[in-house]
């Protein structure tokens, strides 16, 4: 039997994000809520002002989140994955409480509790998405016990971190490589998960609740098209004034060039 | 009674469901998925495909059930991207299936409402129009039609467009890189003889030092960033010319951040030391330069004093930087596009291209110049000419367009993508509304419609067959994975009703685009070797292919060992565009000679990694999730000087207008500029992509090639 572990070389990692969609998509999380995450933190001697650190649930050893389910519905499988039966789900939502990384949250959709599980719902058998589509590779994934897999080979050869949240106990099977800022994660709740947390100026931005527009917009474009009545007319919308300025002077040349848009 | 709506409805809507989403979403409990879930007893079919977007043109799986798309994956055949993708390009998932879609074709009525018609009578009314022109002004109505590019599914909708325009002997499509990647595309094809890129992106693995010249490559193509790491891990030098701090620079070894718009300053630097130093082979740089002798007196006043004071630079990083390059045996440039978004952009970048003659680095492994946007394949005018015989008419530019425009000279604008890619954008609005007749092919109500007399709604790519083109001269080829909705049609299929119907006799007949491909094969020479069986075979394929079997041509353009100019050579003082010694601030920036004092600080606008342009990408929840709409990046000591705070609205003004935004505080801009984003889009539902176009209140600057976006003065005053 395969021993699946994910380790993330960090310092790669750019924070562009696509992991997050790429799973988003193949797992069917709405979109504002994500089963991974990118941790940033603000760092000056850092290249590009942050450090990045990309999450996911840990997969722990002895989890917490098993321990807490009333239902006996999350257990931690011998492929070395921690995964979550729906069907016996009641979504009484302890065992997202439980969880020191705020990995799980609960899918409004299904009612019941959700997270990483390798893409092994979706897609058995193919390497998970958020692996799939990051254009650094920092995500490596595979089974630790094949000594020729990849991730067998940078966790024999790299120095493994374990990123623990203080006095959680927590046993992760996650592994950062050689380095990740922050190696350590406050005690009792860290920040939460949805998407939004992620933002850069979070704080300073009103959440306007676009997913829902989404799912009222098919009315709305029916509206469109066959609105009940005809409403009151008004002029096209004229651009505010503008002020003339430079003046087309010179004849420029149009040479055709190859650029697409 | 008449299908009809307002925009008033519209924004009525709009705002009724934007108050209820605040208050559903603040409760924080409803959130709704937009993929597709099929039942699980559906089959799941993989088909190839790839993103309409940036020039990476990533080929993609998607998995196919119940008739949709649930979810693209990176194609990992893909010898360019090695199955990564970016954001943006997933978002099309979203996309195909956007509750927001306007898929049945209308027409916009005087009075500003929108009458619904048939996809029939739609190609019926721009035909008639067409004839209509042709009647009225004979051999000159060519000029009285244009139409702005990209059409967004393929190639071959390109050819059927250029045909639909060539039956009235138009030849006015205006390509939308003439705002991006115009000024280096057009100074690459003068001084080269090859307007795009001269060799290719795995070619930088080959190179002692890779020089970024303003080359965001991880923002803006992502999946090039592992060539970026790859290079790194071999040793091979990145340096890094950009003002601002992005991702790119963690990829680097050494980052210079000029003044915005002070770059020419630092080449024509380059080119005085390495002069000074004799650090070049005299006997190759004649090989290339053909009046050699100018260049020592065109950069001799640039001394190390005066370009660091100019640029910003301390002495010490250009001696580094300057070193570095009279050193390396085999250098790579990578221009960035904002070199040709200012107004000095033509200087610059001709001093970059003669400082890599001189040091040798354009023929050969290892050595030469990247761009972005690049990658077209050529033989598409070859093949219109074929059928409409060869073309005298000069192509104008978009400045020559828009005055026709104001002068009530054009009778016909065929739409397809943004007008807000052109500065000074309420004025081409205002310009586009003295069009009798436009015609918008998109997928949204937006800007576009709002000034369009007729809307099309096309296809997404998903929704048709056809080849795509990337960077490398790639092609890929895709077949058609979903149906579209409505009345949608790919952009080959209306240009070609509208072609059939104008002229019949000469406009060719094929069903889709791959009798368009067999048309290139049969035609162009350069295509014979693109079978569409190797075509289908392939992730990619590197255009041209001159004989069937033959393989991909890979690096260097210059394999003959000379330039391709008709003399083999460059030259220094152009006739058309002079030396390289007047160096100039961009027009209007804040430091330049007739600058105001009321607007202090440089405006710089670029993409975001999540965002394509000013158009489709802002009409998704799933990169409306990663945004914060308008916002301005503010160095601290800048925001300290003008009491800001995060978070603060501040209005952002140039000498032409101004347009709210958020204050984000870093210090990965320098204090004297502030960057916001180029991507936001007023029409769009998503609140988080949601602000006036940036181009709004950009000033109406040109060179003599392409438009200015970046380093006019601008000032930011909170409210
Ligand atoms: S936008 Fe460019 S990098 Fe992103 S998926 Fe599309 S082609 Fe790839």
């Amino acid at each position: 039997m395969a021993h699946y572990i994910m380790a993330i070389d960090s310092e790669r990692c750019m924070n562009c994000k696509a992991c997050i969609i790429a799973c988003q998509q193949r797992n069917h999380v709405p979109y504002g809520l994500a089963r991974n995450w990118i941790r940033e933190t603000a760092c000056s001697t850092a290249p590009a002002g942050f450090r990045f650190q990309p999450g996911t649930c840990m997969h722990c050893d002895d989890p917490s989140c098993v321990r807490a389910c009333p239902t006996a519905a999350t257990w931690k499988d011998s492929d070395g994955s921690v995964k979550i039966d729906v069907s016996r789900c009641i979504g009484c939502g302890s065992c997202i409480k439980a969880c020191p990384y705020h990995a799980r949250f609960l899918n409004p959709q299904s009612g019941t509790a959700d997270k990483c599980d390798y893409c092994q719902g979706s897609t058995p058998g193919e390497v998970p998405a958020c692996v799939a589509v990051c254009p650094t590779h920092c995500r490596i994934f595979g089974d630790a016990d094949d000594p020729g897999s990849e991730v067998a080979g940078v966790l024999a050869t790299r120095k493994p971190i374990h990123v623990i949240p203080k006095n959680s106990g927590a046993r992760p099977t996650l592994t950062y490589l050689d380095a990740t800022t922050p190696e350590i994660l406050p005690e009792g709740p860290t920040e939460s998960r949805p998407v939004e947390a992620m933002r850069p100026m979070a704080k300073a931005v009103t959440w306007i609740g676009g997913l829902v527009l989404a799912a009222l917009g098919g009315t709305f474009v029916r509206q469109l098209l066959w609105p009940s009545a005809r409403e009151e007319e008004e002029p096209a919308a004229n651009a505010a004034g503008h002020r003339a300025s430079n003046r087309a002077r010179e004849e420029g040349t149009a040479e055709d060039h190859r650029g697409q848009s | 009674m008449q299908d009809a709506y307002s925009r008033r409805n519209f924004l009525k809507l709009s705002a009724a469901l934007l108050a209820g989403g605040a208050a559903i979403a603040g409760s924080g409990t409803r959130a709704e998925a937009i993929g597709h879930v099929a039942g699980p007893a559906q089959r799941v079919f993989e088909i190839k495909g790839y993103c309409p977007f940036c020039q990476v043109r990533c080929t993609y799986k998607a998995r196919v059930q119940g008739g949709r798309i649930v979810s693209l994956t990176g194609d990992a055949d893909n010898y360019w991207t090695g199955g990564a993708m970016c954001p943006k390009g997933m978002s099309m998932v979203e996309l195909v299936n956007s509750p927001y879609r306007i898929t049945e074709p209308m027409y916009h009525e005087a009075n500003g409402s929108w009458r619904r018609i048939s996809y029939r009578e739609a190609v019926g009314m721009v035909a008639d129009r067409m004839k209509d022109v042709v009647q009225r002004h004979g051999d000159k109505a060519g000029n009285r039609v244009a139409m702005t590019m990209p059409l967004w599914d393929c190639l071959e909708s390109e050819v059927a467009a250029l045909m639909a325009l060539r039956t009235v002997g138009c030849v006015q499509a205006l390509p939308p890189g003439e705002t991006c990647v115009s000024t280096a595309s057009n100074m690459l094809g003068d001084m080269l003889g090859v307007n795009s890129g001269t060799t290719q992106v795995d070619d930088i693995c080959n190179a002692r030092t890779l020089v970024l010249w303003g080359a965001n490559v991880s923002d803006l193509y992502p999946p090039y960033t592992r060539w970026l790491a790859k290079t790194r891990e071999q040793g091979v030098k990145i340096v890094y010319v950009d003002p601002r701090k992005t991702r790119t620079s963690m990829w680097c070894s050494q980052q210079l951040r000029p003044v915005p718009g002070t770059d020419g300053m630092l080449a024509l630097g380059a080119i005085a030391y390495i002069l000074n130093k004799g650090a070049y082979n005299e006997e190759r740089a004649r090989f290339q330069i053909e009046d050699f002798d100018n260049l020592k007196p065109q950069s001799a006043s640039a001394t190390m004093d005066k370009v660091a004071s100019i640029t910003g630079i301390s002495e010490e990083e250009l001696g580094t930087f300057y070193e570095t390059l009279a050193a390396s045996e085999r250098t790579i440039v990578w221009l960035g596009g904002s070199l040709s978004r200012q107004s000095n952009g033509i200087g610059t970048v001709r001093s970059i291209i003669l400082l890599q003659a001189l040091r040798d680095n354009l023929i050969g492994q290892g050595k030469g110049m990247l761009t972005f946007q690049s990658g077209k394949p050529g033989g598409i005018d070859e093949l219109v000419d074929h059928f409409f015989g060869e073309n005298a008419t000069p192509k104008l530019n978009f400045r020559r367009i828009r005055l026709a425009m104001e002068k009530g000279r054009l009778d016909i604008l065929f739409l397809n993508s943004s007008y807000r890619r052109y500065p000074d954008a309420r004025g081409v609005r205002k310009a586009i509304e003295k069009v009798p007749f436009v015609v918008h092919m998109g997928f949204f109500l937006d800007e576009e419609s709002e000034v369009s007399t007729l809307f099309i709604p096309a296809a997404f790519g998903p929704e048709s067959a056809g080849c795509g083109y990337g960077n490398e001269n790639q092609l890929a080829w895709r077949e058609q994975i979903v149906r579209a909705p409505g009345s949608c049609v790919p952009a080959w299929q209306f240009y070609r009703d509208v072609g059939r119907l104008v002229d019949p006799r000469r406009y060719p007949d094929f069903e889709g685009p791959e009798d368009i491909c067999r048309m290139m094969q049969a035609h162009v020479p350069s295509w014979k070797g693109i079978t569409m069986e190797r075509l289908k075979a392939s992730s990619t394929l590197v255009w041209p292919i001159y004989e069937q079997g033959a393989a991909e041509r890979k690096g260097t353009v210059f394999s003959e060992g000379r330039l391709l100019t008709p003399s083999g050579k460059m030259r220094v003082q152009d006739r058309v565009f002079g030396g390289i010694n007047r160096w100039t601030y961009p027009k209007g920036h804040p430091l330049g000679r007739k600058a105001s004092k009321d607007f202090p600080l440089i405006l710089l606008q670029g993409k975001q990694l999540w965002h394509w342009q000013q158009t489709l990408t802002n009409f998704t929840h799933s990169m409306g999730q990663f945004s914060n709409g308008r916002f301005v990046q503010v160095h601290p000591k800048t925001a300290a000087g003008l009491g800001l705070q995060e978070g603060d609205r501040v209005l952002l003004e140039t000498a032409v207008g101004g347009l709210e935004a958020l204050v984000e505080i870093s210090e990965n801009v320098r204090p004297d500029f502030v960057f916001t984003p180029a991507n936001c889009c007023r029409t769009t539902p998503v609140r988080e992509n949601c602000s006036p176009s940036i181009c709004d209140i950009l000033p109406n600057s040109w060179d003599r090639i392409s438009a200015q976006h970046n380093g006019t003065g601008c000032r930011l005053r909170k409210i």
